[in-house]
């Protein structure tokens, strides 16, 4: 089944980061808000309800921010999916545009994560793995450790991911990085969880993104003709039980989420020239790229260190930095995701442009539960 | 101990930290087991392969083999580290995330283990009797 589309007529970020206690929630929310608002030429007149991304942000984060920005009194809604928190915004949003409820909506991801979170997220206190003493970063560091028995892989192939990733943000404003690092550099940081460093996992940071969606009556309304990017459909999954008879690195959440994208949008891997991949850990992209299908099992190490996946190689993934580099504040990512492909696909995204990127995928994972092989997973499709 | 929902239960070291994951007395693993005979950890009241609700509480032997492990120097405020994490395929052929026990060398994917009390933490700070595995040292000489 397919949806109609929903039409990106603005999209705008703060700069990811870490900031004082005194930046709150609301303010970085307003602030990439007003971006995607300004983007969009439009008003606040025209926006017809709030869709909020966030996982910390506390109860209803979304109205506090509507009566900042001058939207009190609109629908909102909060979404929590925890990583995939503001992608899982956006295609609610989509659905809303494409039932004929709204026409014009304000997506917005965002989270405070430096004086909320310390030493990393980790699952809900309530869940078996917490109490076994399960960090996000051991989760990764143990796909690790099985990838390279499975696959001879070398630890430095690994490594290369975030080599790759630090160079492209050098060319990203909103890019809480912006500079390379060299191999050497990833493998000499400090250890978080054998074989990952320091320099393998994405920071803890603060930040939002923001979205200005539209049906085509929302476009005549805005005042806006001529071609914008467009969101075909975004795939949603939770994790499912495993039984144990799976490699660990199986990744068949993310095979799921690939299938629900395809058949949501009609779009196909071959057809995905930009990949924004949610790399909250180096070994994580390599294997969700291969959970899609878009690189075959077992050699997305060696695609990342002869470049394929590199700004210029056959599938540029992470073009942004990605959350290595972009940074990740949790509910922001997957809306940030959405800006990054809107910009590559007007052919606006300056030094980090991929020629001729015509349609792109936004993969998130939020969160896992005992026993399963995540918690969620969103896929994006965006199209010029 | 106190009855009132501020005051939870106080820590009791016969207790288990989950009645749906360890016996005490003989301390076992528990899993579930349906009529399909597929084995799972831990106990649930209906089996999450085939969704049967016929199913029954098992001990499970709690040996098998590390699937990978990863020696963790990073946690939450609180969480004494470094500690080993690993993912341990049952003989049963379920795999369980847990605790590997400190040793004097670091383990190896593949080597055998064997579960054993521990102590595990509650949210609300009380304790009770949680599971980790240790490697079988003799078995691989
Ligand atoms: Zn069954």
């Amino acid at each position: 089944m397919t949806l109609p589309p929903a039409h990106v007529a603005g999209a705008g970020m703060i700069r990811f980061g870490k900031y004082p206690v005194d930046v709150t929630l609301e303010r970085l929310a307003v602030g990439a808000a007003r971006a995607a608002i300004s983007d969009a030429g439009a008003e606040l007149r025209h926006i017809d309800a709030l869709y909020v991304g966030h996982v910390f942000g506390g109860p209803v984060a979304g109205q506090r921010i509507a009566v900042q920005l001058g939207l009190d009194g609109l629908p909102v809604s909060n979404h929590e999916n925890y990583c995939a928190s503001g992608a899982t915004a956006i295609r609610e949003a989509w659905v809303a545009l494409a039932a004929g409820l709204h026409d014009v909506v304000l997506v917005i991801g965002v989270e405070k994560m430096t004086d909320r979170v310390a030493g990393g997220v980790r699952p809900d206190p309530s869940d078996l793995d917490a109490a076994v003493g399960l960090v996000m970063a051991a989760g990764h560091a143990m796909s690790a450790r099985r990838y390279m028995h499975d696959h001879g892989v070398t630890r430095e192939a690994i490594a290369a991911v975030a080599v790759k990733n630090h160079a492209h943000s050098v060319h990203n404003p909103f890019a809480q990085y912006q500079r390379p690092v060299r191999l050497e550099e990833v493998l000499a940081a400090r250890t978080i969880a054998d074989p990952l460093g320091l320099l393998d996992c994405s920071p803890i940071s603060d930040g939002a993104a923001a979205l200005v969606m539209c049906t085509p009556a929302g476009l005549r309304r805005l005042g806006l003709s001529g071609a914008t990017p467009r969101i075909l459909g975004c795939g949603l999954v939770s994790g499912g039980v495993q039984d144990g008879s799976r490699p660990l690195n199986d990744e068949d959440v993310s095979r799921r989420a690939g299938e629900a994208a395809w058949q949501l949008t009609g779009i196909g891997p071959s057809d995905v020239d930009i990949v924004e991949m949610h790399d909250c850990f180096t070994i994580a992209e390599i294997v969700r790229l291969e959970g899609l299908g878009l690189v075959p099992v077992g050699e997305g190490a060696h695609w990342t260190e002869q470049g394929h996946t590199a700004l210029g190689g056959k599938l540029p993934v992470n073009a942004s930095g990605g959350l290595l580099s972009r940074g990740h504040p949790v509910g922001a990512t997957g809306v940030a995701q959405a800006c990054e492909l809107t910009w590559q696909l007007r052919g606006t995204a300056g030094g980090r442009q991929v020629e001729g990127a015509h349609t792109g995928l936004a993969y998130c994972k939020g969160g896992t539960v005992s026993g399963t092989d995540g918690g969620s997973v969103t896929t994006l499709v965006m199209q010029s | 101990m106190s009855d009132s929902p501020a005051a939870p239960a106080v820590t009791d070291a016969r207790r288990p930290f989950r009645s749906d994951v360890v016996t005490v007395e003989p301390f076992a693993l528990l899993g579930t087991r349906c009529a399909e005979e597929h084995i799972t950890f831990p106990a649930r009241d209906l089996c999450p392969t085939c969704h049967r609700t016929d199913v029954s509480t098992v001990a499970l032997a709690g040996t098998g083999t590390l699937h990978t492990f990863s020696e963790v120097h990073q946690a939450p405020p609180g969480v004494e580290v470094p500690y080993l994490l690993g993912w341990v395929d049952l003989v049963e052929g379920c795999r369980v995330l847990a605790r590997i026990a400190g040793g004097d060398h670091q383990p190896r994917i593949g080597d055998p283990v064997r579960c054993r009390p521990t102590t595990f933490t509650a949210p609300d700070a009380t304790t009770g009797v949680g599971f980790e595995f240790e490697v079988i040292r003799d078995a691989h000489r």
